[in-house]
């Protein structure tokens, strides 16, 4: 008998990153990175349950940067010149562990891999991967839901028409993408700001997701906890994120991902291989990175030299004996939920969506078990997403959420610290700016000074991006999240002085235009 | 998306030259020091804790001067009074605490303890004499910070939404919750805070999963690679270990083969065109390591 519903939300965000200035550039990597290892992996599980006939339910948010990448002419073409030479690599090294069995089913696994992402990219999907997921939204089994234009942190701006602005611009690209309005957001970080709901229900919004306590800290008491959304005044429903489920996927310790059985992320071929040999498949600069060929296992608590070799079986074994568990875990929660609720609960589990494939290689295998399983071997717990919850259980209790995020400490700390907070007043003077500049100009102009006012919103909203405030903390790679906040906030200032002013630069301003390419139907009257 | 280094063997890329730090970067204007505003923005942090930034420009300070005298600033300490401003409009007078933070002239920002979560507190950035007069130079926005614990407030409020084509959503059932809300509530909150809160700890995509764990022994590693390699007449067909290995344009091949130990008997069989001709060569390599 049913007596649950679960929620999967996979949160798939990079933020925009677009160099057509250098015909090779490293963190353009991130994007092809999680391209063959986690969204083409994810469309190829949905594809082959969709071909199995099992039916599902998940929940995606696609960032609108992620999105404008994907949709990018120039990037589709530069993923497939790294993929092609990244075949070349792994069809190299089947040769060159021939003698090394251990090694060489895995080489044989990740030539066989790349293929098929190539086949997926090049011709199942004609290099549009948007309408992968659009197809499985439109089939009813995918749920896409969008985000902040820019995955900006709503909590720290200080201008309401920002937060307008990052909400509408992410509506209207939605609705270019996928054909009809999005009914549901992520907001960036997970990071609610009460009142933030207020600028959603404007756009049509229905739901959005806050961590666990930003329900269990609400106004007022959750008669169900986080196992029931909850309304805002609003009426726009939040669902709290349930901190069982994620602790069994995010732990360190005591995560499936951690299994010993599984691939070790770390040691990377990139740093074992030759320098000579493997020379030609890194980037201009000849620095030793990751490349992606990874040979090892987890292995245990040892040092990356002492590394086992990786047993493609074996690791396929834990995926499926972890999903058995997973689900098993959920049947239990659901049913001791429902025994103290009366009715059936909402068990709601967003991961990042990079965890499935980049980090946790064997992440969307997990996927493909797990919901293979729900489906056949059991009937208590069901899948559902959000807006079809919604419908079916339209009345839910009324407080408002309390301002929170999913980041370290709970709160605004980590985009907000003695490494970033130096960012803010630029961020906040160039919101103020942007205001007045709309102010000024409130009617439809053209030509120079149109682009002009409609590229300084863009700068603003780039700059704005979560991302670099967090690469700032985790200080992974601190000189490019400067370049950028530094890069959109002077490029915002010069636009705004030129406009001012009246000395449009045409030639400097079709520059960035071209670099800065992002929303090419943006109106900057959004912020008036 | 990684940046972390892997493990022991990264140290074999310094045998490569390292190009300058900013291969990828180019900085561009230097952003302004200041914008030419006197005023002060508060930003919340977390439950206890705020962010203060602020800018004072030198009218202001010149007009501070001409009205409280050019030694001011050396007669008084920069402050920031803070004022818990829950639940009222605040008009200087009104608040319902406050209490001062001396700050270092050259600071432009501050983060501030606040003690108390769920109160709304605005700031006054301001001079405080040695006679103890607070001259305000500025006000901040109001800010909210969030609560760190369930709320006491249990009145309930229940709202229903229906989509337009649900309307006849049936309810039956939802209400019948068996036990008190109250109850309900306790257990269920029980039950999550056995489990640890636990975050992503920002485990996004540009970040990396965990640190990496650093071997600070001495070490070294070697291992061998083969390249085999030859040449025959164009449009032959080559085996090598019985499998075929395409050649170049110019009939030459090369292939690399990481070289484990033990012995490898390597037979390479060339075929010509029209099968009439064959060659082989078989090359026997025994490795060993101590």
């Amino acid at each position: 008998m049913e007596k649950g519903n679960l929620c999967i939300v996979l949160h798939a965000h990079l933020p925009y990153v677009h160099h057509p200035e250098y015909d090779d550039f490293l963190e353009e990597d991130w994007l092809y990175e999680a391209i063959t290892e986690t969204y083409i992996p994810l469309i190829d599980t949905f594809d082959r349950l969709i071909e199995e006939g099992v039916d599902f339910r998940i929940t995606m948010s696609l960032t609108p940067p992620l999105c404008a990448m994907l949709n990018s002419t120039l990037l589709q073409q530069r993923y497939i010149r790294h993929l092609n030479k990244l075949i070349e690599l792994a069809q190299k090294e089947v040769v060159r562990t021939r003698w090394q069995q251990e090694l060489n089913q895995t080489a044989i696994m990740y030539e066989s891999r790349f293929k098929q992402a190539r086949y997926i990219f090049e011709e199942k999907y004609k290099r549009n991967l948007i309408s992968a997921f659009r197809k499985f939204q439109d089939m009813g089994k995918l749920e896409i839901i969008t985000c902040c234009a820019t995955h900006g942190f709503l909590p720290l701006m200080l201008h309401k028409k920002a937060v307008k602005a990052q909400i509408k611009i992410a509506t209207d690209d939605y609705t270019a993408n996928f054909g009809r309005k999005p009914k549901g957001i992520w907001l960036s970080e997970c990071a609610y700001n009460p009142g933030d709901d207020e600028e959603l229900k404007k756009e049509g919004i229905r739901f959005f997701f806050t961590d666990t306590h930003g329900i269990l800290y609400g106004s007022v008491q959750p008669k169900y906890a986080v196992f029931e959304p909850v309304y805002c005044p609003s009426g726009v429903a939040a669902f709290g994120r349930d901190a069982e489920s994620s602790r069994q996927v995010w732990s360190a310790l005591e995560g499936y991902p951690g299994d010993f059985r599984y691939r070790e992320f770390y040691r990377d071929a990139g740093y074992d291989l030759d320098y000579e040999y493997l020379r030609h498949y890194l980037h201009n600069d000849g620095i030793r990175r990751n490349i992606g060929i990874k040979y090892y296992k987890i292995t245990g608590n040892v040092i990356l030299g002492h590394k086992q070799a990786y047993n493609p079986k074996e690791a396929l074994d834990a995926s499926a004996e972890h999903a058995g568990n997973f689900m098993f875990n959920r049947q239990q929660q659901a049913e001791h939920l429902y025994e103290i609720m009366g009715h059936k609960p909402i068990i709601v589990c967003p991961y990042d969506a990079e965890l499935f494939g980049h980090w946790w290689f064997e992440g969307p295998d997990f996927l493909y078990f797990l919901i293979k399983k729900i489906f056949y071997d059991q009937d208590e717990i069901r899948l559902v997403t959000p807006s079809e919850y919604l419908d079916e259980n339209p009345r839910h209790q009324v407080l408002t959420p309390s301002l929170s995020s999913w980041g370290d400490k709970g709160y605004n700390a980590c985009w907000l610290n003695g490494k970033n907070d130096w960012i803010y007043r630029h961020l906040h003077k160039a919101s103020e700016r942007m205001e007045e500049l709309a102010r000024t100009y409130p009617e439809n102009i053209n030509g120079n000074m149109r682009r002009a006012l409609n590229q300084a919103a863009r700068e603003l909203l780039l700059a704005q991006s979560s991302d670099w405030a967090f690469i700032m903390t985790t200080e992974t790679t601190v000189a490019y999240a400067h370049k950028r906040t530094k890069n959109h906030l002077s490029r915002f200032n010069k636009l705004y002085h030129d406009i001012r002013n009246n000395c449009i630069n045409e030639e400097w301003l079709g520059e960035i235009e071209r670099r800065d390419n992002i929303f090419p139907a943006l109106d900057y009257r959004v912020y008036l | 998306m990684d940046k972390t280094k892997g493990g022991a063997s990264q140290k074999a890329a310094r045998i490569t030259p390292s190009p300058k730090q900013d291969y990828y970067i180019e900085w561009g204007e230097p952003l302004p020091e200041s914008y030419g505003d006197t005023k002060i923005i508060l930003m919340p942090r977390d439950p206890r804790w705020a962010y203060a930034y602020w800018e004072i420009t030198n009218e202001t300070k010149e007009n501070i001067k001409k009205k409280f005298g050019n030694d001011i600033f050396q007669k008084s300490r920069f402050t920031l009074r803070v004022y818990d401003v829950t639940d009222i409009q605040f008009d200087g007078r009104n608040a319902h605490r406050h209490f001062d933070l001396g700050i270092t002239e050259t600071a432009d920002n501050w983060y501030i303890n606040m003690g108390v979560p769920e109160r709304s507190y605005c700031v006054d950035l301001g001079l405080l004499t040695l006679s103890g007069d607070f001259i305000p130079i500025t006000r901040s926005n109001v800010v909210h910070l969030p609560r760190e614990s369930v709320s006491p407030v249990t009145d309930e409020a229940w709202m229903q939404i229906r989509s337009e084509f649900e309307k006849m959503m049936k309810l039956a059932g939802l209400d019948k919750t068996g036990i008190s809300s109250a109850e309900a509530m306790k257990i269920l909150i029980q039950r999550i805070e056995k489990i640890a809160p636990i975050s992503s700890g920002g485990l996004s995509s540009t970040t990396s999963r965990g640190k990496m764990k650093k071997v600070k022994r001495f070490w070294l590693m070697a291992d061998t690679e083969l390249v085999l390699y030859g040449a025959t007449e164009r449009n032959t067909q080559l085996t090598i270990q019985g499998q075929h290995v395409p050649l170049k344009a110019d009939g030459t091949f090369s292939l690399r083969f990481a070289l484990p130990d033990g012995k490898q008997e390597i037979p390479i069989v060339a075929v010509s065109k029209d099968k009439s001709n064959t060659e082989k060569i078989t090359i026997i390599i025994n490795k060993k390591t101590k």
